[in-house]
């Protein structure tokens, strides 16, 4: 899945370590989560958003199969 | 009762079934049965290993915040899913191994390997499935 997580990760001005430490989670995670190699539960995926002051879907892009 | 408390007590009883038997060895005493004390050394050694671990790893978590924060990053949610996927596969291709080599072992019965060990690899996979089977069943009606 798609996401803008890096874009507003930077434009904070935020470290992938310091978003891991915020979220409880590992830098490797987020290293995942931004590049589309895993994507976040429900659970995580709102921490991301109430932590950006957003929300999921303006994180998260969801792009249906194309068939 | 807390967490250390229990812990401090296997590790105790662990001390007690590992010297215990050496003790009584030593003064020529013989109250359990031939080879049984062996046993109980062997898990009196376990209980006491494990229950040592454990305290250290407690003590440590309490005092030391960046240890903790540390592990719970290990076992976040994408640690914990590739634990699980690679437990999963570890499991299928080490049974089909087992399963693979208990029927070769049973079809070519010139190579010597004694009837039981066929019988506790197939028996093993066997098992494997249908506890897989049962696990799988129980969880779709709790989740």
């Amino acid at each position: 899945m798609k996401n803008r997580l890096e874009e507003l990760r930077k434009a904070q001005g935020i470290k992938q370590e310091e978003l891991a430490e915020a979220l409880e989670v590992s830098r490797q995670t987020i290293g995942s989560l931004e590049n589309g190699r895993y994507n976040p539960s429900i659970l995580l995926a709102f921490k991301l958003a109430r932590y950006f002051g957003t929300t999921i879907e303006d994180i998260f892009i969801y792009e249906e199969d194309g068939t | 009762m807390n967490k250390k408390r229990v812990w401090i007590i296997l590790a105790a009883l662990g001390g007690i079934c590992l010297f215990l038997p050496l003790v009584l060895r030593l003064l020529g005493i013989q109250i359990f049965p031939e080879r049984s004390d062996l046993l109980l050394c062997w898990a009196g050694a376990a209980l006491l290993g494990a229950s040592v671990g454990v305290l250290w790893r407690l003590g440590r978590l309490s005092g030391d915040p960046a240890y903790r924060r540390k592990l719970k990053a290990e076992s976040d949610e994408r640690c914990q899913v590739i634990r699980d996927r690679a437990g999963y596969l570890a499991g299928v291709i080490s049974l089909t191994l087992m399963m693979t080599l208990g029927m070769v072992f049973l079809a070519f019965s010139s190579l010597g390997i004694p009837q039981w060990v066929v019988w506790i690899l197939i028996g093993i996979a066997v098992f494997y499935g249908v506890t897989f089977w049962a696990l799988n069943h129980w969880l779709q009606r709790k989740m």
